[in-house]
């Protein structure tokens, strides 16, 4: 069995309640981890509705499908997240992608515009602008390591895929941020 | 012992904070870090996106009405309350509509399995309808079997 702490074996038993069918550990469940899962969905997802959307299927699925987690392979709180990551590039894939801060400042009909972001010289709203700009895996690698501070083995746990992919993921999504940013910043400045 | 190449792709992709570094890498690196000033030159330009993605990178705040809508559905679900269900279908907004189609779903489906008992002349084959089992139907029309 997996090295569980306090907490993540807490966790165990409520998954152990749920799967016994008792709802009010489902109900605790969803206290619990509500905002971290809100939080990995809001950073992949730009629009706080999808996000919750996202979320909120993740839950029903733990709580339809409660067989799916096994203790023995791990603490309740990474595979949650995998379900929320899950979700989230389900989710994107359906939406149009988006290559470029240019055709993203035309699509975008929520929050700051690139241009509206740079020049109100909000570090916030660049950031979030420029992340806009990233594919979907790269956010979601960055929302679990930088956003949850998972470690990389952690978010390759989450993510489905080798510690490797997530360096990969990892290195190219600072890549395009810093790009993002530094385009933000000179068009800004013009 | 550990190569400069290889630590810069540390720098890339885990940025300057020797914490966050892979474990079986992390003190030599860090001695390579020490004695090599352009590594140091890299750490300090990763230090700042560091800071942007800690710092400035927000995440949405839950609102109280999501989480609700998710607890109010596993409530209806547990008590089979009709009332409550109907006023679930009562209100505005894509995911309470679709919450409460799945709370029907179930319910229809638990009478269904209800109906087959009480006509089975066996009585082994009696079906007790429990609180777990309607929540196990009520969201049972997702067909996305696949999501692990």
């Amino acid at each position: 069995m997996a090295e569980l702490d306090d907490k993540a074996q807490a966790d165990a038993l409520l998954m152990e309640r749920l799967q016994s069918g008792e709802n009010t550990a489902f109900q605790e469940l969803v206290q619990r981890y509500y905002a971290v899962a809100l939080r990995i969905a809001g950073r992949i997802l730009p629009v706080q509705e999808e996000a919750e959307d996202a979320v909120q299927e993740a839950f029903l699925k733990v709580w339809r499908m409660p067989d799916r987690y096994d203790p023995e392979r791990g603490a309740f709180k990474p595979w949650l997240a995998r379900v929320v990551v899950n979700q989230c590039l389900d989710r994107r894939r359906l939406l149009r992608p988006v290559e470029s801060i240019e055709v993203l400042a035309e699509a975008a009909d929520e929050g700051p515009t690139p241009e509206e972001a740079a020049q109100s010289s909000d570090r916030k709203a660049r950031v979030t602008a420029a992340m806009d700009t990233l594919p979907p895996r790269q956010r979601a690698a960055l929302a679990l390591f930088y956003g949850e501070g998972m470690s990389m083995s952690e978010v390759a746990e989450a993510m489905s895929i080798n510690v490797k992919a997530v360096e990969s993921l990892l290195s190219r999504g600072r890549a395009g941020l810093r790009g993002a940013l530094e385009s933000l910043a000179r068009e800004a400045a013009e | 012992m550990i190569e400069r190449q290889r630590l810069s792709e540390i720098l890339d992709a885990c940025g300057a904070n020797p914490a966050r570094w892979p474990d079986e890498e992390r003190e030599a690196a860090k001695a390579l870090l020490a004695r090599d000033t352009e590594l140091q030159a890299q750490a300090r330009q990763e230090a700042v996106l560091d800071d942007w993605l800690i710092t400035a990178w927000d995440a949405p705040a839950p609102r109280p009405q999501a989480m609700e809508t998710l607890l109010a559905a596993s409530r209806v679900t547990a008590q089979a309350g009709v009332p409550r269900a109907i006023a679930a279908q009562e209100t505005t907004g894509r995911r309470e509509r679709w919450l409460a189609n799945g709370w029907a779903v179930g319910l229809a489906a638990s009478i269904m399995a209800l109906l087959m008992a009480v006509s089975d002349p066996a009585p082994q084959a009696q079906v007790e309808v429990t609180d777990s089992s309607v929540a196990s139907l009520a969201f049972s029309t997702d067909l996305s079997e696949g999501w692990l």
